[in-house]
């Protein structure tokens, strides 16, 4: 098992936003691969998982981002209508609607999760929205600062996992 | 060991928490909305005096709910193991009640003496930790210490220190060395008057009284053919949702898993609380489980602390505490499944049973 | 009236069973001590006697169906229950063929906790229980009788609820129908300011970085028993997330979160589904305000979707299907 893994121990000045991003294959993520291959210029922040159809995404894959260290998560899919598998986008659009709705209740800051409708030309847009998103996130600051580790535990056992891990 | 009584009103014990608090850590009961947990506190006057039980138990405290046991790199084809970092820091635990003291008798045999072994971390933290019971103001509808043994001998016999509210003022009697080098300063404290000493031991006497109302619990005497297929199993089966709260708030239960976690390079194993409640408990590899339906584990959990787990250890595996009792969803209940047993040893004839809607 | 029911109630459960037509009655009976009432599952004619209906009968029954049944199956419901057993039937989990349902009215639950706290000191004095209309009767050693009020420890879900009738399912057998109370219900709704909506706008209002803290703390109790998802009418997966070991999505360990990922992925994944019955709040033994957020949920699904899970087996649940014009909050952030 390899994994990339963020550098561990940059200090805090350098901290830069950890942004996972779930891509469609078939439109979103073809569209990332025209913006790299047309060697457009834009913030490496954004680690991507190819996932067959935005309707694949389960809030589940979210909010493990974000409980893993992700500062922000973009989801992005097929416009409406014109999604690989017929529907799955139209799942989605529910879904994710919901999902924004709660993680808001909980205290997630909204511009945290980002929800795009990225087609295979659109390129420009891809990287545009890294961009933007990286941008908003990095005056966000990172999640974990907002994070109470182990609040109100009678005996919390301090974990190497909490301080140098994935992210942080 | 024979040492004085000495008393101090709220104030002083207050005080002497916070004197504590400056050497030690205190992990003490504060209330968290309608409950009171025992929870590590870092200003004495969160701690309250007045409640019932505390909803989480001391067993935390020793057996936390996940431990690291080593953290471990990987370099390349290299794995180093590190082991874990902090050492359990030295700690009065304090407003336990006796029937939780009494408790540790039994995770002392578990993880402490069990097969000559002891478990390293438990047994540091055991001996790091000063144990100060806070006696009952009065006996819980739930409360079955008194069927279990005597809440003073639980009390005298597994803490460091008893704390007995007299009204006004509080008693203190230390039963260790440990717990009397902690009675202290001095100033806070001044010896117990003859008034004093009777206020206690009333109070003593009232709980005693109070608690041995309920009938003595004995383990399970039957043999395992005779108690093995009783209809209480599959009636209390039924109604079980396999949701790990009685196990769970258990003073005396000590199930744990042993897991893996490696995101990446760095990992750990660790060990963490489970449950004989759950599904998954017994589930082998090729997905056969000896307890397939609720009805097997609860027969499990109550015969383990009833027959079983006497048998190995030589103590029941209950303290009465009644967190369980209270706190069951669907109301299942010990005392009644022990009551059917004797039932049934007395007159095998038993009427129609009930069963789940669907086994497993 | 309730002992008239709870007479029916038996008599009727006998005849279900000694016809044949099911094998089971899953129902209420009371439970170790007279204060206490428990899930019930009579196998014969003769052990319909020990059923019971009161306002002590909390329990959403339908959790006890959500994996199928083996064989026929009567269960008594609440109108509320009812809501359960068609969100199980919507998502296939039971057969309308095999279940026979029976609804008794709405007469209210005690918020079990609340009835406890007024018991006091009395609860271990308690030698029988009973209800005339809308008040607990205990009868207590020594001759007394406490009566206590059922507006005085009502379930909040109650005080709140909409629903009254069960019109949500034809049932195979109503009793009680025919019975109503003549007073109404003897509890007035709450003010605004105490409804669900108002608890969620409170929360919704307060400052990002505070209410980031209230529900990691919140959550920080929970000591991951998993109650809350056992006694879930609509948490049925085989293999739930939370069990999952390749990945490991929830490890078993306490930093980091875990438990809050546990319920924010399970709140996320009832959505649509949850019938606001509130046992995952009545079960948690570290009283986590869990309803706080499945109310708010319910909430923005009535809102984003018009949608009401467990009205009709004739629906399905609004995240199962779509409109082509739903809202789209894509690409704005």
């Amino acid at each position: 098992m390899s994994q990339d893994n963020i550098e561990k121990d940059q200090p805090a000045a350098a901290w830069e936003p950890n942004i996972v991003g779930f891509l469609c294959r078939w439109c979103s993520y073809a569209g990332a691969d025209f913006a790299g291959s047309s060697r457009m210029e834009y913030p490496p922040n954004v680690r991507v998982i190819r996932v067959p159809c935005s309707g694949r995404i389960d809030p589940l894959f979210i909010l493990k981002a974000f409980q893993q260290g992700a500062d922000g998560v973009l989801v992005s899919g097929c416009h409406p209508g014109d999604c690989h598998y017929s529907k799955g986008n139209y799942y989605a659009r529910r879904r994710m609607t919901l999902l924004k709705k709660m993680l808001d209740f909980i205290g997630y800051h909204p511009k945290r999760l980002r929800l795009e409708w990225i087609s295979a030309a659109e390129a420009r847009e891809f990287a545009d929205v890294v961009r933007e998103m990286v941008a908003e996130v990095a005056t966000l600051g990172p999640a974990a600062n907002e994070r109470v580790e182990n609040a109100g535990q009678v005996a919390p056992t301090p974990s190497p996992l909490s301080e140098e891990s994935v992210g942080r | 060991m024979e040492s004085r009584t000495l008393v101090t009103d709220e104030k002083g014990l207050r005080n002497w928490l916070v004197a504590v608090a400056g050497r030690r850590r205190l992990i003490a009961p504060r209330r968290e909305g309608d409950i009171v947990l025992l929870a590590q506190v870092s200003s004495a006057d969160e701690v309250v005096l007045d409640f019932g039980i505390t909803r989480n138990s001391p067993r935390e405290v020793f057996f936390p709910l996940s431990e690291d046991l080593f953290s471990f790199r990987l370099n390349g084809r290299a794995i180093s193991i590190e082991p874990p970092r902090s050492q359990p820091a030295e700690t009065l635990l304090f407003g336990i009640r006796a029937c939780d003291a009494r408790s540790l008798a039994i995770t002392d045999a578990v993880f402490n003496e069990l097969g000559g072994r002891k478990d390293g971390s438990y047994a540091s933290r055991r001996e790091n930790t000063v144990l100060a019971v806070l006696w009952c103001n009065s006996v819980q509808p739930w409360c079955r210490c008194g069927s279990l043994g005597s809440p003073l001998e639980s009390a005298r016999g597994h803490a460091d220190i008893l704390i007995t509210p007299l009204g006004d003022s509080f008693a203190f009697d230390a039963f260790t060395e440990k717990g009397a080098s902690l009675v202290s300063p001095a100033e806070l404290f001044s010896p117990a008057s003859q008034e004093q000493a009777a206020r206690r031991d009333e109070a003593y006497g009232k709980i005693e009284e109070s608690a041995g109302r309920h009938p003595a619990l004995t383990p399970v005497e039957e043999d395992w053919d005779a108690i093995w297929d009783n209809p209480v199993w599959k009636e209390m089966g039924a109604r079980c949702l396999g949701c790990g709260v009685c196990t769970y708030l258990c003073p005396a239960c000590t199930c744990f898993d042993i897991l893996d976690e490696c995101p990446g390079d760095l990992g750990r194993r660790y060990k963490c609380w489970d449950s004989c409640q759950f599904r998954l408990f017994t589930v082998h590899t090729s997905g056969h489980n000896p307890r397939p339906d609720q009805a097997s584990r609860v027969r499990q959990r109550i015969l383990h602390k009833f027959k079983s787990g006497p048998a190995l250890t030589g103590l029941i595996g209950c303290v009465g505490c009644g967190r369980c009792l209270e706190l069951c969803p669907a109301g299942i209940s010990y005392v009644e499944i022990l009551e059917r047993l004797k039932q049934a040893a007395v007159a095998p004839a038993a009427p129609a049973g009930e069963g789940a809607a669907k086994d497993g | 009236m309730m002992a008239e029911l709870t007479e029916r109630l038996r008599a009727e459960a006998a005849k279900l069973l000694s016809d044949g037509r099911v094998a089971m009655v899953i129902g209420y009976r009371q439970g170790p001590t007279p204060t206490e009432v428990v899930p019930a599952f009579i196998t014969s004619p003769e052990g319909a006697e020990a059923l019971v209906l009161n306002s002590l009968c909390v329990h959403n029954l339908a959790t006890y169906l959500k994996s199928g049944t083996d064989g026929n199956v009567a269960v008594v419901a609440k109108p509320c229950d009812t809501r359960a057993l068609v969100s199980l039937l919507q998502e296939r989990q039971l057969k309308r063929e095999q279940l026979v349902v029976v609804t008794v009215p709405c007469v209210g639950v005690a918020d079990v906790r609340k009835f406890r706290a007024a018991l006091g000191e009395d609860h271990a004095l308690v030698q029988s229980l009973s209800q005339e209309g809308q008040d607990l009767l205990l009868a207590l050693q020594g001759g007394g009788v406490r009566r206590i009020a059922l507006a005085d420890v009502l379930a909040r879900k109650c005080a709140e609820c909409a629903f009254q009738e069960p019109t949500l399912l034809a049932p195979s057998l109503s009793l009680g129908v025919d019975v109503r109370l003549d007073e109404g219900r003897a509890w007035a709704s709450p003010p605004p300011s105490d409804r669900a909506e108002a608890t969620a706008e409170r929360i919704a209002a307060m400052p990002r970085e505070e209410r980031l803290r209230f529900w990691q703390e919140a959550f920080s109790r929970c000591i991951r028993c998993y109650a809350c998802r056992s006694v879930c009418p609509v948490c049925f997966c085989n293999k739930c997330f939370a069990d999952e070991t390749m990945p490991q999505w929830v490890a078993r360990s306490f930093g980091r979160a875990e438990s809050e990922l546990f319920h924010l992925v399970r709140f996320i994944h009832v959505a649509g589904r949850c019938t606001g019955c509130g046992e995952c709040e009545r079960v948690c033994p570290m009283e986590i305000p869990l309803t706080t957020v499945t109310d708010k949920m319910n909430q923005e699904v009535r809102e984003l979707f018009g949608y009401e899970p467990g009205l009709t087996t004739e629906e399905t649940p609004p995240l199962a299907h779509f409109t082509l014009e739903d809202l789209d909050i894509f690409g704005k952030g």
